[in-house]
Formats: C-alpha cells, structure tokens, sequence
C-alpha cells in the first residue's frame, strides 16, 4: 500500500526540503526592498530568516551523508488523499452549497480512508456530524453558516 | 496584603454565574476530548479555538484554560485505565497508573491523579498571584531590545527542549516564523508572499495551521499505523474512588515535591509540562525508599508527575500573561486567542486589565476544584468514552475542523489552509521534524520582527545594541548556552532518555 519515497534518509529529504522552502520564499520575495539596518524594509526579516533556514538546510543534508541511507516510511495514500481532500471539498462546496451538503458530502469521503468502507454507517454519520457542527457552530455560537442553500 | 485583593477582584470576575458555567463547560468538554483515543490537550485546543471567538474575553479564556487542564486529566484518565496516553505528559503516569489499575486500584490511582494536581494546582495559582506583579514590575523596564532577546530566548529553549534534532527543531521554528510572515507588513504596507490572493492579505490564521498540523495530520499517522485495535480496559474495580488514609499519606510528600519541579518548569520559556512530568517521576525514583517499586504500581509514580504537569500547566500561563512571551504551543494558541480578542498580553494586562488577569488566575483554581468533585464521579463515563471506535471518531475530527477553520472568518481559504497545513505537517512529522517549534514560530516571528525594526532602529542600525543593555545580554546568553547544551551529544543522550524512559 505504501510508496517508499524521499531521498537517502529522513534527514537529507527534510534538508532539501528546507532549501526548496527556502528558494520558495526567495523568489517570491525577490521584489522585496531589503533597506538597511537602520531603516528595515519588507525583505529585511525575511532575508534573514530564508538564509538561516538554508543553511541549515544544508548543515541537515552533510549531516545525514554521514549516516546511514534508507529508512524512509512509506507514504500511505488512501488516507492521506483522503483527510486532505476532504477539507479542499468542503471548502469548494461550501460557498455556493449550505452546511449540509459541503460537510455531509466531505465527512463522508473522509470516511474512506479507513478501509473497510461502510458507506451506510458513514452517511449515518455524516449527517450526524452535520447536524451536530450546526447545532454548536450555527445555533449555539451564532457563525452564520445556512444550513441549506442552493448556488445563485 | 495586595494578594488578597487581587484575588478578590478575581474571585469576583470568575465568580460571575457565566463565567463558571463556561469554566464548567471547559472542563467537560476538555475531558471529554481528551479522553478521547489520539487527541492530546493541544489539539483539543485547537480544535474548540473556533468556538471561543465569539465569547468575550475573559469567558473565551476561561473556558480554554478549562479546556486544557481537563484535556490533561482526560489524558491521565485513558493512562490510567487503558495505558493509552493521551497526550505526551501522561506518558509517565501510564507507567505506574496502569499497573495499579492492573491490580484493581483504579480508582485509587485515578483519586490520586484528582488529588494530586488540585493540590499542585492550588499551589501554583498561589505561585502565579504572587510572581506576577513583581515579574510585571520588571518588565514594564523592557525595551525592545529585552523583547526581542526573550522572544528569541522563548523559541531557542524551545527549541533546545524539544526531543529529537536540534537542527530540525531551529528549522521549523524558522518555518514557523516564515508563516507568520506570510501578509501584509504592518510597518510598510507592503504585501509579502500572498501570491497575489486577497485572502492572504491578512495573513495566514495560526488556527487552521494548528488544527491541521496537529490534527489532520495525526488522523492520517493514526490510520495509517493501524489504530483502531481493541484495548483493553481495566473498569474492574472503579469504585475504590476514596484513598485510604494511608495513600492520602503517601502522596502528599511526592505531590508537593511535582509541585515545585514543575512549576519552575512551567515558567521556563520553552519548558514544560512534558519534562516536569518526566523529571518529577525521576526526582521521586531516586528519593523513593523503594524504587523497586516504581513501574509496579506505585502511588508516588502517579502523584508527582500528575501534581507536576498540572503545576507547570498553570505557571505556564505566567510568562505569556506577563511578559506576552508564550512558553509552549498551547500558550501560544491561548495567546493567539487573546490577540484576537484584541488584548495584547504584557505586563500592562495587570493594571489595564485587572478583572481580565485575576479572574483567569483564580478561575484557574476554581476548575481544578471542578475537575475533583466533577469528574471523579463521572469516571465509569469517561471510561466508556475512550473506547468510542476510531472510525466514528475521526470523521467527526475531520467535520469539527473543517467548520471550526471556516468559521473564522467565512473564508474557504482557511479551509484550505487547513489542507495545506495537514499535509505539510504529516510530512514533517514522517520526517521527524518536531512541530511545536513551528506553532511557536508563527505567532512570535511577527511580534520578533517588529521588535528587531524598533530596537535597530533605536539604536540606529548598530546590531551590538543587545549585547549593550544588560538584561537583553543576559537572556542571549541563557538562550545560547541552552542551545549550545542540547548540542552536545552528552546532553543529547540524556535527553533521549529522558524521552524514552
């Protein structure tokens, strides 16, 4: 079921794994004015703190070539996809769909990620989790999220 | 004296009829998820933050500390009776809890548990009235130079005191910090990393980020390594709920002495609960007349480390409440909480603030006293509670979070993020990255920053300006000493014992 997965050890992929951040945030930033000590721009901070996150980076990746390679755990798909998608399904269907449907429908793919899917006792749930969020978040601390609404 | 007044202002702010039945309804609630199988008092926390936004204030934190310390004495509970930990710090009292349990004193040892951390918890709120002012005092003479050497001493003993590689630690607390950044700067208007979304502007929420980074990402580790098996539980005999004479004597040395270890503990920026409970059940091996008996079902194994992680739960409270300088993740989040609420934590709150600080200190008590009369008698339930199936829990997990994320602000981006930060922190955690740090980070990387600016500018520009004023040296030299003796592989090997005994 799972995929072994990153590179040499757990060490070397979180170095690398801190550098790509690290470039991430340079480049995003890379219009960012810097300015002086005196007078710190935007970038200042963050300059700071991407370099320092590099190089640690790279300290992690010498690190581990010093250990020994493999080690890796495997990545366990179906419920990774699964309690991750289930939030990025509720979050498209709830602005246009009420609390019912967005949540019913995500708790319910939520439930797949533990096997063997029953998908009756998971509905029963899901509509019991609706209805319970509804009554805490809704009723009884005023969020106003409708129960029911259709798109348009 | 001044402590009796302020107490009395406290006594009558958390008096009021609402704020006790929230402290009530922390408390439960607190328990009852954390008896609940692989959620530990932080998460608890992250996920019912949502819930307090719309209360005010001093109710909002009421019902949180009532929530924390009720998810600890969940996590003892499940210890106890199913040596199943809920949570890090009631790891220790599993060792010894369980066997009593085993030998059909449950409830002595869960009596214990109650006892125990009401004493300490008594105590430290004493502790807390007492420290507070003079800590205030002191720090109303902090500059921003001070700030930011004791915010930077804050995320470094952290760091320090967490398990596992220093390296990674300090990277995700650099994480952490980079997250914070993530919005529009407040000093120059201008908009850093939102990828253009208008969502971003503000930032990104610490709430969704912890819920999923503690939450989701637990349920996926959790599936994925097969929970979900039956335990066995030890109700047999829970009605032993009264200790005999002699046990109230044999824990009353061990409670007071978890007492003063975790309340220093608990105010050590960075410490904390996990290592008082650990190094109390240590300190009372080694002063035990029989430490043969420790790991077998010994009262003191239970006491001290319960009155410990209790004290230092609630000295905790002191730093972020006088210096606005959290001590650990939940601080962090009560912090976050607080901001929210539009109260910036420091040594102002006291006199700003007085009905807000003591009536929290004195609530803090009053749900310590909830926790013994209430909760004792209402074990058989909570018993039955934890062995609610994992498949029925963890959609409910999932349902809880996705809401609590959106109800923030109605926006699907938090939602997202909540995805984004589940994923990113199972990864992390695969790769044995630690995640608190980042928790920490993100809330305290803005407030560093803001402190660097004013004191460079201060001092314009010259960078020795913290080595100049004596108190922000003295912090960076604590903070460099810690992390230099975490380093080292001698210290690195106790810590690791301490972390696996």
């Amino acid at each position: 079921m799972a995929t072994p997965v990153g590179i040499r050890n757990k060490d070397c992929t979180a170095g690398i794994l801190f550098i790509g951040i690290a470039l991430c945030y340079l480049i995003l930033g890379r219009d960012l004015e810097v300015g002086t000590s005196t007078d710190m721009g935007p970038g200042f901070f963050p300059l700071i703190v991407v370099s320092l996150l590099a190089i640690l980076g790279v300290i992690a990746i010498v690190n581990s070539l010093r250990e020994r390679a493999g080690g890796l755990p495997g990545i366990p798909w179906r419920p990774l996809l699964v309690i991750i998608g289930a939030p990025l399904i509720f979050a498209t269907l709830i602005e246009y769909f009420g609390l019912a449907l967005a949540l019913g429908v995500a708790v319910w793919f939520s439930s797949l990620a533990e096997l063997p899917w029953r998908p009756w006792k998971s509905l029963l749930l899901s509509a019991f989790a609706v209805f319970f969020c509804w009554l805490v978040f809704a009723l009884a601390f005023g969020v106003p999220i409708p129960l029911f609404k259709l798109p348009g | 004296m001044e402590l009796f007044s302020h107490l009395a202002i406290g006594f009558s702010a958390a008096l009021s009829l609402t704020n006790v039945l929230y402290c009530f309804a922390g408390v439960l609630l607190g328990t009852l998820i954390g008896v609940l199988p692989g959620i530990g008092p932080t998460m608890t926390i992250a996920l019912l933050l949502p819930v307090t936004f719309s209360l005010p204030p001093l109710s909002a934190l009421i019902m949180l500390a009532g929530i924390f310390y009720g998810a600890q004495y969940g996590g003892s509970t499940t210890s106890i009776l199913i040596n199943l930990p809920g949570e890090t710090s009631s790891v220790v009292t599993a060792l010894d809890g369980y066997q009593m349990a085993r030998q059909g004193r449950a409830g002595a040892a869960l009596a214990t548990a109650a006892i125990s951390s009401f004493i300490a918890g008594t105590i430290a709120t004493l502790i807390i009235a007492l420290l507070a002012p003079p800590l205030a005092k002191v720090a109303l003479s902090f500059g921003a130079a001070e700030y930011f050497s004791l915010m930077l001493l804050g995320l470094l003993v952290s760091v320090s005191l967490s398990s596992g590689s220093t390296i990674k630690a300090m990277a995700m607390t650099l994480l952490g910090i980079l997250i914070g950044i993530v919005g529009t700067d407040v000093t120059s208007g201008v908009e850093r990393f939102t990828l253009g979304l208008s969502d971003l502007y503000d930032g990104i929420n610490f709430v969704p980020v912890a819920i999923g980074m503690f939450g989701l990402a637990e349920i996926i580790r959790n599936i994925a390594g097969g929970e979900g098996g039956s335990r066995s539980i030890q109700t047999k005999n829970l009605s032993g709920l009264m200790l005999s004479l002699s046990d109230l004597k044999r824990i009353i040395a061990p409670s007071l002495r978890g007492t003063a270890l975790g309340s220093i503990l608990g105010i050590l920026p960075g410490g904390g609960v996990v290592l008082a409970s650990f190094a109390s059940y240590g300190l009372e091996k080694n002063v035990s007349n029989d430490p043969s008996q420790f790991g077998k079902g010994a009262i003191e194994g239970v006491a001290a480390p319960e009155a410990a992680n209790n004290a230092a739960s609630q000295t905790s409270f002191i730093p972020m409440l006088t210096l606005g300088v959290p001590s650990n993740p939940v601080m962090a989040m009560m912090m976050g909480a607080l901001l929210i609420h539009g109260i910036a934590p420091g040594p102002r709150i006291m006199t700003e603030q007085p009905a807000l600080f003591w009536g929290l200190i004195v609530s803090m008590w009053v749900g310590n006293l909830m926790l013994v009369i209430l909760n004792l008698p209402l074990v058989g339930m909570w018993a039955k509670v934890a062995q609610v199936p994992y498949r029925v829990l963890f959609p409910s997990i999932v349902a809880i979070s996705c809401v609590g994320s959106y109800s923030i602000g109605m926006k699907p981006m938090d939602v997202f993020m909540l995805a984004t930060f589940g994923l990113l922190g199972y990864v992390l955690v695969e790769l044995e990255c630690e995640l608190a740090p980042v928790l920490f980070g993100l809330i305290v990387g803005p407030m560093i920053e803001e402190y660097l600016r004013r004191a460079m500018l201060l001092s314009q520009g010259d960078p020795t300006i913290f080595l100049q004023r004596p108190i922000s040296a003295a912090l960076l030299a604590i903070a460099v000493i810690s992390i230099v003796l975490s380093a080292l592989p001698k210290i690195r090997k106790r810590r690791a014992e301490i972390f696996c005994d």
